[in-house]
């Protein structure tokens, strides 16, 4: 989940520093004192982990703040002991080892994505697309349903699932209280939504660009095997959604009128307040989709990482538009990128000093265990522990575990991933992706969608939506279960190549 | 541009009230006066030669038919016109000083449903060259003119097919400075931009709304030509000088006050003050 925005309805306490101080000091003294006393590396380190991600999961301090503090007592333990050294030269520079713990390309997407979304944002085209849209539907609920969601996935796909569900969300509570309807069914809808629009392509949400980069998936590749899902799932929770919520279409034609009439007087050229900006953003964005899509088809940009695109797209916006370049780039969620820093350099040493391979270990047993059982346990296990809480974490060290054994490919010992290695990649961006609608702390698109639910007057207690997310999550879990293998079964999804898969060196099994 | 409230505000602010035109049937008009038969039907005749466009059954009551307030309701309440045109200070002297209206009218305006036009008193002089002649210049004025359909619905009827149709919006100046003293009190809150902002989006509603029944219009009565007017200042003093300004005819207004019983306060001090020109109260 992102950082607590002004609509989340759970509002954090600030941390104490006494407390924080007390716990960092603790945890030191004890990882040197059990380091000391020649205790495992791999327990003493893994202690650590366990602590910082499972602070992480109760949400008392600033996730960059803890990932941070984490990390940087892990480098510290790390280079007291050897483990990693401090750093290297590197073409005449000293470079420090967690720099190049740090995955540069994520951060990169984070920030140029971040910029060039502002941008775009402030030249009005998805409030333009958004009203576009509403007049659609012609105000009819089912209509406006569709309109919405379709709205959502596709926003929440290109967009990050936040800034899209703000986006839809705050047009959902202008138009409802037009139409005079209540804003619940698809506010709701719409956080459930945002997960599947963030399935779609390998850049729509953060454990996708972890796992996907990890996994050595292209662009286009993860677009045609999560696109046909996405449909499929769009489909199915679009009626599920309508029973659920009873929403049905209008039927009689006065009523028809007045609802059509009251969405025609949104006026989608009033949400843009400079027609020449509009109509470059228009293209940069299409340029910067093309970019991401044709990537590693296109001269130079193909040896480069994805995050060049981005960054591209971002420089090119702010060439365009330089009116307010300090408050754009305030706009950056430096919160996200110090997070992955620390999380980077904590899951670096995590690797160095064999805990990675520890939890690998572990899991080797319930994922070796068949073709169908591994990727199943993976994906069921993955979305539920998404749904209890961050699911980029769980992502990142499930990622990094999956690379080790992929490090392994040609070891005997690890034949079964050679086999079924591809679906347990599958497996895992499906399953952290799906399950942060379980509960509604799953997904911090949930959570915004339930605060701005808040502020309109309708509490929604934690078990009033579980009922709905439990029965959401198991029938898009279950589609996506039988998608994976059939989507296998006509050749969608390929087995890995040995020959050809990306290896990360750095956790050994 | 990140919360929810920015994004609201943008589709907020894309969200016209769009007019519909819906125009008002008028069966019966009543005259009511406290003249003699003979002089009540002679004021009848003026009245439904000013209210050309009105195509109803005419019919006037004089002396002969009431004298109190509540005889005069109670013919109301019978004959149930479409639209009353009366004058001011009906059985009394009172019309020579500008400071009320009349029992009778006062009551007339508050209880009964259909649109009151208020004429010059028969007796009076100074009245204009141009007034009392015809409708082609009617002015609607209305503290929050956005959205009231049905006083323009009513004004666009009233207006001769190729007259003028001018739509008055004033913003209270006091108030928007009383708000804006408050907000220059406020650090979080950047006075020269809330001043450009608020005032531009106060504007701009009226305006977008009068485009709409411009639009609506047009393609209804196209030789009516629609005038917009909108600026900021002190609300009464505007009025009487677009009222001046623009010779209008007929001066129509919005009674009922939703808040309170008695007439909405700036349609009571113009139908007091402006006594040389015709009044439709709707």
């Amino acid at each position: 989940m992102s950082e607590a925005t002004e609509s989340a309805p759970y509002k954090k306490k600030l941390h104490n520093p006494l407390h924080v101080t007390i716990v960092a000091v603790l945890v030191t003294g004890l990882c040197a004192f059990l380091l000391h006393n020649d205790t495992e590396q791999k327990y003493v380190f893994g202690i650590l982990l366990a602590v910082t991600l499972g602070m992480l999961a109760l949400e008392k301090i600033n996730k960059a703040i803890l990932v941070l503090l984490g990390a940087g007592i892990a480098l510290l333990l790390a280079t007291w002991k050897g483990i990693i050294i401090g750093g290297e030269m590197h073409d005449g520079h000293y470079l420090p080892t967690y720099i190049q713990m740090v995955d540069w390309g994520t951060i990169g997407i984070i920030i140029g994505s971040t910029i060039f979304v502002e941008l775009i944002s402030r030249s009005g085209l998805f409030a333009w697309i958004s009203v576009k849209i509403l007049k659609v539907s012609k105000g009819d609920p089912f209509k406006l349903l569709i309109c919405f969601s379709g709205l959502t996935v596709v926003f929440s796909a290109f967009l990050n699932n936040v800034t899209a569900m703000i986006i839809v969300g705050s047009l959902t509570i202008v138009a409802c209280k037009k139409l005079k309807l209540s804003a619940m069914p698809f506010l709701l809808a719409e956080g459930i939504y945002t997960n599947i629009g963030g399935l779609l392509t390998l850049i729509s949400s953060i454990p996708n660009i972890i796992v996907g980069t990890a996994a050595g998936i292209g662009y286009t590749q993860f677009l045609f095997v999560a696109g046909p899902y996405c449909i499929i799932a769009f489909v199915a929770t679009l009626y599920l959604v309508r029973w659920l919520f009873k929403i049905k279409p209008l039927t009689d034609d006065t009523s028809k009128a007045e609802a059509n009439a009251m969405v025609d007087a949104f006026d989608e050229w009033e949400t843009v307040k400079d027609r020449r900006f509009f109509y470059l953003s228009a293209i940069v964005l299409g340029s910067i989709i093309l970019g991401f899509a044709l990537h590693s088809s296109i001269p130079v940009l193909k040896d480069m990482g994805l995050e060049v695109v981005a960054l591209i797209g971002a420089t090119v916006m702010l060439v365009i538009y330089p009116t307010d370049v300090e408050g754009v780039l305030n706009e950056v969620e430096w919160t996200l990128v110090l997070f992955f820093i620390g999380l980077f350099a904590l899951l670096g040493v995590m690797g160095k000093a064999d805990v990675l391979a520890m939890i690998g270990e572990w899991l080797q047993s319930p994922l070796s265990s068949g073709s169908y059982s591994g990727p199943i346990a993976m994906m069921w296990s993955s979305a539920f522990f998404s749904g209890l809480t961050d699911n980029i974490p769980l992502a990142a060290v499930l990622a990094k575990v999956l690379g080790g054994f992929q490090a392994e490919i040609l070891n005997p010992e690890y034949t079964w991933f050679a086999d079924y290695g591809h679906m347990l990649w599958w497996a895992l961006i499906f399953g952290a992706g799906l399950g942060g609608n379980f509960t509604p702390i799953g997904s911090a698109s949930t959570v915004v969608a339930i605060g701005i639910l808040k502020k309109e007057g309708h509490n929604i207690t934690f078990m009033q939506y579980v009922k709905i997310g439990a029965i959401v999550v198991l029938v898009q879990l279950a589609l996506a279960t039988g998608y994976l293998f059939g989507a296998e079964k006509i050749g969608l999804i390929k087995k890995l190549d040995p020959s050809k898969v990306k290896i990360e060196q750095t956790p050994e099994h | 541009m990140s919360s929810v409230d920015q994004f609201a505000s943008v589709f907020n602010a894309a969200t016209k009230t769009i007019f519909q035109h819906k125009p008002p049937v008028f069966n019966n008009a009543l005259t009511v006066t406290d003249l003699a038969k003979e002089a009540a039907d002679k004021y009848t005749e003026t009245s439904k030669s000013f209210f050309s466009s009105v195509k109803a059954t005419w019919e006037s009551i004089g002396q002969e038919d009431f004298n109190s307030v509540k005889e005069l309701l109670d013919i109301v309440e019978q004959r149930k016109p479409d639209l009353i045109v009366t004058y001011r200070h009906l059985y009394s002297e009172a019309w020579r000083w500008p400071h009320s209206l009349g029992e009778h009218l006062d009551v007339l305006i508050q209880v009964t449903d259909p649109p009151v036009a208020i004429m010059p008193h028969p007796d009076r002089e100074g009245i204009p060259e141009h007034a009392m002649k015809n409708t082609d210049n009617v002015i609607v004025i209305n503290d929050h003119l956005t959205g009231e359909d049905c006083l323009i619905n009513h004004a666009a009827y009233v207006t001769r097919p190729n007259g003028n149709l001018h739509l008055t919006h004033i913003e209270n100046g006091s108030v928007f400075e009383r708000y804006m003293e408050v907000i220059s009190k406020i650090p979080e809150i950047d006075t020269d931009i809330a001043r450009e902002t608020i005032q531009a989006q106060l504007l701009n509603e009226p305006s977008a709304y009068i485009d709409s029944v411009e639009e609506a219009l047009s393609k209804e009565i196209p030789d009516l030509q629609v005038i917009k007017h909108i600026a900021q200042g002190k609300q009464l003093d505007e009025y009487r000088k677009a009222v001046e300004r623009h010779n209008a005819d007929l001066v129509v207004l919005q009674s009922h006050d939703p808040d309170q019983q008695a007439m909405n306060a700036t349609a009571y001090s113009l139908a007091v003050e402006l006594r040389t020109t015709p009044l439709l109260i709707v």
